[in-house]
């Protein structure tokens, strides 16, 4: 009997602390949310450069963290397309094309970076903590490893591995193939500045390891808290955007 | 008169708001593309078509065209303008220059969520690459498939119209228009079409039902749904009434054999044109579509086969110099009736695009349109590159394959070869 009670007690130890460990790292993960997003309704814009010198420049809206509207500015046959991120929908519309059309978050933007990339700001709707470990990085300064696995089915990347910094800062992240075993892309968090009241990155530095380790720089700018109309986030609406 | 009314009644209804829109302030936005293309058409004489129906076909183009797109806004009122201008240089015609209004409409913002619109414009449905089968009134005969994929369906005559579209805060949309033949239209038919688009968000997908007017009036359906993170479910179905071709039978009284009668087919009944597709995006940046197309309009075996007898017998006779003036014109005539998008009834589409399969600033497609029936098709193949920001390169190869009596082989244009530079203003 008094082994038996052992064994619950054992047990239900474990299980409180597994369960505030999941929650005690999806609170880190919604840290690294708010330091990514700056709230649930803002804009910023893009530029991403490739090392060939490819440039595009994109205006991005996000209402209510889960929807994006991403407005192509630059170069100028490419100014007006957008593209519109609803949950884990996705629409394109290329002006004067007369309707947005479906397409995918793998779908790609330039190189290795995927509609999911820019338009998807917070990990926390598509990806949930699998496991936490404090580690050492290359220059022996402490680190948390964050294991995100895909929670829903539409999230771009099987498995991401997050290191973070200091406050939980993200410095790097690894994204893995469907199987979960091979690194498709690697991406440095930099150039941290003080926005909207946090130290924020605006650079994020993309290895694309599936075009030969192509390097895209995607610089953030311009933050501000904006409230979107709902409207903008209907694809018939599309169409109408100036 | 009834048409004109209807518009009388909506410049009434947005009378004042409209004086309250001159008053407001404008905002223009201007763009355009030109471009250069030189066309090679190959024209071949076949089983179906003579020498006569090639004679008058160009085989060498230059051509030059401008497309202009304006609009104009303000809080309330959107004018959008598109404007081609066409200058062409052949063999044939020699110069030849024409000029068309794609769209000129305005649309007014009622209240937030309804709009209103009136004048000449372009309206696409439909999630699919090849056959739309909703893009129900669309002529496939006007589109230029040389363009590429985000030209093709805009560079288009638009219709004359007056119509809404009200959206509603879940994501769908009520839209309808009415476009009769009027005049001063370029409207050939009345036509109307009232839709529901819906986005599904607990299924993730979107769903339009729509009802239309036209010559052979019916309803539609489309669908749309995200498989995973990279592939796409999507199927766009029409159900119309009647039969769009006659059926062609042979004249058992003629004294000539190859003489042939045409009958109408049964307009009562209604007909299904379905087109279910599937989409991948790879990693690499490429993205893959299949789509399975069905057109219960199309002839059936034993429909084809008869055609197929008249044709080779009415050939054998002009071979065999056996009544062959008749036979020619019965070519001819056979020839004018089989200028269908497609004769039979089941096809696959396939399509490949890269965005960068050289460098970051070319892209490259290859679709292939294959009948499931007799194994013939038309196989494309597009290179595009950029060699500055705004200037676009590009070279368009389009050829048909399969055997003499196929179905593709039996076309008079087996092979289009286009180089085009395009600039964006």
């Amino acid at each position: 009997m008094i082994k038996t009670l052992n064994i619950i007690k054992a047990t239900s130890i474990f299980s409180l602390l597994l369960l505030s460990t999941l929650l005690f790292s999806n609170d880190i993960l919604n840290e690294v949310d708010e330091i990514r997003s700056p709230g649930s309704d803002f804009s910023f814009n893009i530029n991403l450069l490739a090392s060939d010198g490819n440039m595009l420049e994109m205006a991005v809206l996000v209402k209510d963290k889960s929807k994006s509207l991403v407005r192509y500015t630059k170069p100028e046959r490419s100014s007006g397309r957008t593209i519109l991120f609803v949950g884990r929908n996705m629409w394109i519309y290329i002006p004067g094309s007369r309707r947005a059309i479906r397409i995918s978050p793998q779908q790609q933007i330039m190189g290795g970076i995927s509609s999911a990339d820019i338009a998807r700001t917070v990990y926390s709707l598509d990806y949930s903590v699998e496991g936490i470990e404090n580690i050492l990085s290359e220059k022996k300064l402490n680190m948390k490893k964050l294991t995100l696995v895909r929670k829903t089915k539409g999230a771009a990347y099987e498995k991401i591995h997050l290191f973070l910094g200091d406050e939980n800062r993200p410095i790097k992240a690894l994204f893995f193939s469907s199987n979960g075993q091979r690194i498709l892309k690697t991406a440095y968090f930099e150039g941290y500045e003080n926005i909207i009241g946090k130290l924020r990155p605006t650079i994020l530095k993309i290895i694309d390891h599936m075009n030969d380790d192509e390097v895209i720089k995607i610089t953030y700018s311009d933050f501000k808290m904006v409230t979107t109309p709902e409207k903008y986030f209907q694809s018939s609406y599309l169409k109408r955007l100036k | 008169m009834k048409n004109i009314y209807y518009l009388c009644v909506f410049f009434l209804v947005i009378k004042n708001d409209c004086l309250y829109a001159v008053e407001s302030e404008w905002s223009h936005s201007f763009n355009a593309i030109s471009d250069f293309r030189i066309v090679n058409d190959l024209y071949e004489t076949n089983p179906l078509v003579t020498e006569d129906a090639i004679s008058n076909k160009n085989s060498n183009t230059e051509s030059s065209t401008s497309r202009l797109n304006l609009e104009s806004w303000n809080d309330k009122t959107n004018v959008s303008t598109q404007i081609r201008f066409k200058y062409e240089n052949n063999q044939v015609d020699n110069v030849n220059s024409e000029t068309e209004i794609d769209e000129f409409f305005g649309e007014y913002e009622f209240t937030d969520e309804l709009f209103i619109f009136a004048g000449r414009r372009n309206i696409v449905l439909g999630q699919s690459y090849g056959i739309n089968p909703i893009d129900v009134f669309s002529d496939y005969s006007l589109l230029d498939r040389s363009l590429n994929s985000s030209r093709k369906r805009i560079e288009y005559p638009g219709q004359d119209m007056l119509g809404f579209e009200n959206l509603y805060d879940e994501g769908s949309t009520i839209s309808g228009y009415i476009a009769p033949k009027i005049s001063f239209s370029n409207n050939e038919r009345d036509q109307a079409l009232l839709s529901k688009s819906m986005f599904l968000s607990e299924f993730n997908s979107d769903f339009s039902i729509l009802g239309f007017i036209d010559e052979r009036s019916g309803l539609g359906f489309s669908f749309t749904k995200p498989q995973e993170k990279a592939s796409l479910f999507y199927a766009d179905v029409s159900l119309r009434e009647g039969r769009d071709r006659a059926l062609i039978r042979a004249d058992t009284s003629s004294s000539v054999e190859g003489d042939f009668l045409t009958i109408e087919g049964d307009q009562k009944k209604l007909y299904l044109e379905s087109n279910v597709g599937f989409s991948y995006a790879f990693h690499t940046g490429g993205t893959f579509n299949i789509e399975y197309y069905f057109n219960q309009n199309g002839y059936t075996n034993p429909e084809w086969l008869q055609i197929k007898g008249l044709i080779l017998t009415n050939s054998n006779n002009v071979a065999n110099g056996v009544d062959i003036d008749q036979s020619e014109s019965n070519l001819n005539s056979l020839n004018s009736y089989l200028t269908y998008e497609v004769l039979r009834r089941e096809y696959v589409f396939m399509r490949y695009f890269s965005s960068f399969i050289f460098d970051e600033d070319s892209n490259f497609e290859t679709t292939v349109f294959h009948s499931l029936e007799d194994g013939s098709g038309s196989l494309s193949v597009r290179l595009e590159k950029s060699l500055i920001s705004d200037l676009l390169i590009g070279l368009y190869l389009n050829s048909n394959y399969g055997n003499s009596y196929d179905e593709f082989k039996l076309r008079a244009n087996q092979f289009q070869g286009v180089a085009y530079a395009t600039y964006h203003f």
